[in-house]
């Protein structure tokens, strides 16, 4: 293990090299590597999904998420599983994510596509950062805009969930029995 | 390559280098199989876990458990001992009570202390309902890295939702989740250790007009409402996630229990 602090870099010419550009965690996924993650080796139908409003009332009903659900987001796999994307807008975090149902309606897997947390969301005190304005990164140790090891309080994945479970509701009333 | 998936009730993030697609994507699959693993034995929500077992029937039989809770009890204790009982996962019943864990059971105040566990067998003086969280998702991190090096990973790091390790060669820049502030803060630099980070403020809130958090104090039953970051770097994650209780509370960075670990804890102000 090895630990120099922030504080230590301060001191040395190095501390210009590692500051944060716009930095925030997330990540970026696109849909066919989604598909192979969570269905390797099948290929994909896009099948949009007609729901009434009963359904989407349904929907809302059971899974306490409001956002409106886009129905051109769903594929079928060749081996008649499903593959759905879908966005949850958290307090602290935009998350969209695949779901993969297996043909028996038990869930395959779920991968999260795109993750973006929120801050400044009040008064920012960025004291820190003013004082490698003007100052450039290119260094050994070149900062992505992601940030991979974000330390701090355990954010809840509950709208996650929440998302889920909405999209579980809709297998039910309109994917189960689809030809 | 990177992934992201829900478990342990938070973002669990993999990102593996230096490895070809396959094999990277093999090595994730093995490291996030091994924290469902940690996840179905040890969560508090789940009865049939091994966590709910011991609380409905260790006072009265053997328990059989998962080899990794018993690792994870043993840990604890050790580390309840060596923080003199600062750290302690015998919190659940004040969390219950406040509606931060499943069912609100009036039950008395437990302990890890209460538990003996011998070759898989866990048993208990009285009932005794514990949580993990202070320390599970760690042990989590660690079993996913044990995972991607068996799998011939050798750069790597996991992060469960704030509580993160890196292996490889090259220190990585680690950041500070700072809600308050525009961007996280940069905090150093990190090579093949764990970083563990405690605070409130997602877990803070009103209970029956009372301020409460998820961060409580073993002695008094107490919840922490100071709203700076505790932090732990340590050569194991589970560790370092255990110590931010033992610094959240204490507030001192130079008890012995960290030297013991060889564990750097620091504390960052609330912006």
């Amino acid at each position: 293990m090895n630990w120099t602090p922030a504080s230590a870099l301060l001191m040395l010419p190095m501390a210009a090299l590692v500051a944060p550009t716009l930095a925030h965690a997330r990540i970026n996924i696109g849909t066919e590597e989604a598909q192979q993650r969570l269905f390797p080796g099948q290929k994909f139908t896009p099948s949009p999904v007609f729901l009434t409003e009963v359904q989407r009332d349904k929907m809302r009903e059971l899974s306490s998420v409001r956002e409106p659900f886009k129905s051109e987001r769903v594929w079928r796999s060749a081996n008649g599983g499903w593959f759905i994307i879908d966005e949850v807008l958290g307090k602290h975090e935009m998350v969209k994510y695949a779901l993969a149902i297996l043909p028996n309606g038990s869930i395959k897997g779920i991968e999260v596509m795109e993750y973006v947390e929120s801050y400044g969301y009040e008064v920012a005190d960025d004291a820190w950062r003013q004082q490698f304005v003007g100052k450039t990164i290119d260094a050994p140790l070149k900062l992505k805009q992601d940030i991979q090891n974000l330390s701090g309080a355990t954010l809840s994945c509950k709208h996650l969930t929440d998302g889920v479970k909405r999209l579980m509701v809709m297998y039910e009333l309109a994917l189960k029995n689809a030809k | 390559m990177n992934a992201m998936r829900p478990l342990l009730g938070t973002y669990v993030r993999i990102s593996v280098h230096g490895a070809p697609a396959a094999l990277c994507a093999k090595a994730m699959d093995a490291a996030f199989d091994a924290i469902t693993l940690v996840q179905t034995h040890m969560s508090a929500f789940n009865p049939d876990s091994d966590l709910g077992r011991i609380r409905r029937l260790a006072h009265l039989e053997p328990i059989t458990v998962h080899p990794w809770t018993q690792d994870v009890i043993e840990l604890a204790q050790a580390v309840h001992a060596q923080s003199e009982g600062l750290f302690d996962p015998g919190v659940a019943p004040q969390l219950a009570g406040w509606g931060l864990l499943p069912d609100g059971l009036s039950e008395a105040a437990a302990s890890i202390t209460q538990l003996s566990v011998n070759h898989g067998q866990v048993t208990s003086t009285a009932p005794c309902h514990i949580d993990l969280g202070g320390i599970a998702k760690g042990f989590a991190v660690d079993r996913a890295i044990d995972a991607l090096q068996a799998c011939g990973i050798t750069s790597a790091s996991v992060n469960a939702g704030g509580d993160l390790r890196v292996i490889g060669p090259t220190p990585e820049p680690i950041y500070l989740r700072q809600p308050r502030a525009a961007e996280p803060v940069f905090a150093g630099l990190l090579q093949d250790g764990a970083c563990a980070t405690s605070a409130i403020y997602f877990s803070q809130q009103a209970h029956a007009g009372q301020t409460i958090s998820a961060l409580v104090n073993p002695r008094s039953q107490q919840p922490l409402l100071c709203p700076d970051s505790f932090s732990v770097i340590a050569p194991l994650c589970a560790v370092a996630d255990a110590l931010t209780k033992v610094l959240a509370l204490t507030r001192n960075t130079a008890l012995p229990c960290f030297a013991h670990y060889n564990a750097q804890p620091f504390i960052t102000a609330a912006t």
